[in-house]
């Protein structure tokens, strides 16, 4: 983004009233980026990061940052949400009234809290609430971190690493993945061999 | 077009080979291989294999919801980042 259209979308920020407020809440999740500006009355497009954008949906109020607990996040009052391309959703924002002051929000996040998403089934979690867990082995031998998520076909993968960088791909299955205590941010896991490195593991190829 | 019905499913000999001796010890080591299009056949759920996506090994945890498929299918080949807000189920079964 150059520096001009920087400068057109603080002059529609100072134009909302909301530009000031201050999140009551950390903005810790996530729920989209923009992506791209949609036609000639300021509506952006907006990459969701769930599986639908019905949280989008919900939304009066949007937060825009540039990262995760940004606390320079700027309040927007939602006007519109539509149906946009596969995986995007239309945003329509008060104080963004044309082309070129849509386009200078591109790339921002909408970032929510987490009380802007919806509750979870007792099996259910966010990856956000998984990535920094501890993760061990069932008798307390230490693997390492959650880093981040990885989707693949079947189970998402958890990678975890420990403080020698050593890395570790544990599948989210039932059986693998003993318990998910949240609270204590720890994940145990069932120590199968060969599937969690931890210095000394055998290996088989095929 | 699919796979000629006559000729069954393919699956990779030597990988076959490898889980039906586990299976007999008792042994449930993840198998490396590259064999990405062996398809997934009912004695190979329970077993962890590490496949091959052209840069490293993926864990891949059968079960029994991914017989019929390929291992392939299971070893994305690009990695996508950053949704913070998706859910992970964890279930027996495949998520979703």
């Amino acid at each position: 983004m150059n520096v001009s259209s920087r400068n057109l979308a603080n002059n529609n920020l100072a134009n909302n009233n909301l530009a000031d407020e201050q999140p009551s809440e950390p903005l810790t999740v996530e729920l989209g980026r923009i992506v791209g500006e949609h036609g000639l009355k300021g509506q952006v497009r907006v990459r969701f990061f769930g599986e639908s954008y019905e949280h989008l949906k919900s939304c009066t109020q949007v937060w825009l940052g540039e990262r995760r607990g940004d606390v320079n996040a700027k309040l927007h009052e939602v006007q519109f949400v539509g149906t946009g391309r596969a995986n995007e959703a239309r945003l329509g924002l008060k104080g963004i009234a044309d082309r070129d002051a849509a386009q200078a929000l591109r790339g921002l996040l909408v970032l929510g809290s987490e009380s802007a998403l919806e509750p979870l089934d007792d099996d259910e979690f966010y990856w956000h609430q998984l990535v920094g867990c501890k993760v061990e082995t069932e008798d307390g031998q230490s693997v390492g971190t959650v880093r981040e998520i990885w989707e693949t076909g079947a189970h998402d993968l958890l990678v975890v690493r420990d403080e020698s960088g050593r890395q570790n791909l544990i599948p989210t299955a039932r059986e693998l993945t003993q318990l998910i205590d949240l609270p204590g941010r720890r994940i145990v896991v069932a120590a199968l061999p060969g599937l969690i490195d931890l210095g000394d593991a055998p290996e088989t190829e095929a | 077009m699919g796979r000629s019905l006559k000729k069954g499913p393919f699956v990779d000999e030597k990988l076959y080979r490898k889980v039906e001796v586990m299976t007999q010890a008792g042994r449930r080591v993840p198998i490396k291989t590259w064999a990405r299009r062996c398809t997934i056949v009912p004695e190979f759920v329970g077993h962890t294999f590490q496949v091959h996506n052209g840069r490293a090994f993926l864990e891949v945890f059968v079960t029994e919801d991914m017989v019929g498929h390929k291992l392939g299918e299971f070893s994305m080949t690009r990695t996508f980042r950053g949704h913070t807000n998706r859910k992970e189920g964890i279930r027996g079964g495949m998520k979703r």
